[in-house]
């Protein structure tokens, strides 16, 4: 009796000392982390794993290559090319160009032409985030409104060719390629046998299963009226969290504050109500475009769209500060911060 | 009886070691590190252990062309107090005192992220 109450002691303790404490991942012991510019933002990688260096060149190196396909500062890029020519006749692209076209195209039509990435035009006329950032005249904004993502851009899918139906048209990925970035980064570090680790291309978040075998990442959702601090968490396991907010890049002019998600129907910053938009979904890619386009639509039409697609969730902030979550949030743990 | 009062000092005991080496835990524990790392052009240019700042100082980082950043460096806390670039959002970042949101001039081509080992959180979307 005496040894059974002993050994019942000692078992309560270590069961209480082992239940606290997060099972790892395997490999988790080896962390590697790097940070690099590519297409006007910072990435940053934190993986876990034997081969977590080797593994994290290669998936740096596949952004390199993606950046030569969808940067508009790199001269000779596919993109530059694209825009140059597809006025003209049908240009040939790579599979990648055509892809990220093809899912803009989709969240394109399903939002009303509410992300408009044949916009290009007008982004550059506005100049935000450059240092010619200005209120253009209404009549140069005129003419560059209602370009449409989905009837403007013909994408043809057998012979994989981009045409333009007007020279009004040019092609901005802004909204969309640094989701697609995610996914393909995280495709060679699960090729590459990585079980564990965050990537961050400039507060896209992407994660790769989970911090340890029992826990998830959690993520900082950005207070949009103060973004040093944060309004709400969630806590994801290989999940995309990609937010969109009125604070990330703007310009002040005559006192009035100008940010840089156009509404590309009104050719002015979008004023739909929505200060920022969150989206949770495996696909950042489709996160990516998601939250710029519920962006734009507001609240009312944002929340009906999250709330019929599967496995997507959104965490909404309005002009008031009033936080709006989708219905299967809970999933995610959320948790807003008071 | 008497076997009720061997386990009840026994549990006792065991409390009082648990409590012992919490205790201990705690007391040795100096707090999470806080050390900056200020990139420019993706070059490690500083690495700043913030728990060791007694008094604040600025750096001033020069670019191409004439830009620059100005860092103020403080007890426990980082942050760019003037730049060149024409939207200073790096300006407008504030101050930060943990890794979960970095410090960047993306026209200077300057970052500034806090490594503290164990954050309140892993990552921040913005």
């Amino acid at each position: 009796m005496k040894k059974t109450g002993i050994v019942g002691v000692v078992l309560c303790l270590v069961l209480i000392v082992t239940s606290c404490t997060p099972q790892p991942i395997e490999g988790r012991e080896t962390e590697y982390t790097r940070t690099e510019q590519l297409i006007g933002t910072f990435f940053s990688v934190r993986v876990y794993g034997e081969n977590a260096k080797t593994a994290t060149d290669k998936a740096f190196a596949r952004a390199h290559a993606l950046e030569d396909i969808f940067s508009l500062t790199v001269e000779n890029s596919e993109l530059n090319g694209v825009n140059q020519h597809a006025a003209k006749a049908p240009v040939a692209v790579s599979e990648e160009l055509f892809y990220v076209l093809s899912r803009a195209q989709a969240v394109s039509a399903m939002t009303d032409n509410a992300l408009a990435v044949s916009a290009g035009k007008l982004i550059d006329l506005w100049g935000i985030g450059t240092d010619h950032a200005k209120v253009p005249k209404k009549e140069e904004i005129e003419p560059l409104t209602q370009t449409d993502t989905v009837k403007d851009i013909v994408l043809n899918e057998k012979e994989k060719t981009v045409f333009f139906t007007n020279e009004k048209v040019k092609v901005n990925l802004g909204a969309v390629a640094k989701g697609y970035f995610a996914d393909e980064m995280k495709r060679v570090f699960l090729e590459l046998g990585i079980k564990s680790g965050l990537i961050n291309l400039g507060g896209n978040v992407m994660t790769i299963g989970g911090k340890t075998k029992d826990t998830g990442w959690k993520v900082a959702i950005t207070d949009p009226e103060n973004p040093a601090e944060q309004i709400a968490t969630v806590t994801v396991n290989d999940y995309s969290v990609v937010t969109s907010g009125n604070y990330e890049k703007y310009f002040v002019e005559n006192g009035v504050t100008y940010h840089h998600i156009l509404n590309a129907k009104t050719g002015y910053p979008s004023s739909s109500g929505l200060i920022s938009s969150t989206i949770i979904a495996k696909n950042s890619t489709d996160c990516d475009a998601l939250s710029t386009a519920t962006f734009v639509l507001g609240i009312e039409k944002a929340t009906a769209l999250i709330e019929g697609l599967e496995d997507t969730e959104a965490v909404f902030v309005k002009e008031d500060g009033t936080v709006v979550t989708t219905s299967g949030i809970k999933q995610h743990s959320f948790k807003e911060i008071k | 009886m008497a076997k009720q009062k061997k386990m009840l000092i026994l549990i006792t005991v065991c409390l009082v070691l648990l409590f012992g080496a919490g205790s201990f835990f705690v007391l040795n524990f100096t707090g999470p590190q806080c050390v900056a790392k200020i990139y420019q052009n993706n070059q490690l240019l500083y690495e700043i252990d913030l728990n060791q700042v007694k008094e604040s100082y600025s750096i001033t980082i020069d670019g191409e062309n004439g830009q620059y950043n100005e860092v103020l460096v403080e007890p426990g806390q980082i942050g760019m107090q003037a730049a060149s670039c024409p939207d200073k959002t790096c300006v407008n970042t504030g101050k930060i005192s943990s890794g979960v949101l970095p410090i960047v001039c993306l026209p200077n081509h300057v970052y500034i992220v806090i490594d503290s080992g164990e954050e309140e959180y892993d990552a921040k979307s913005y």
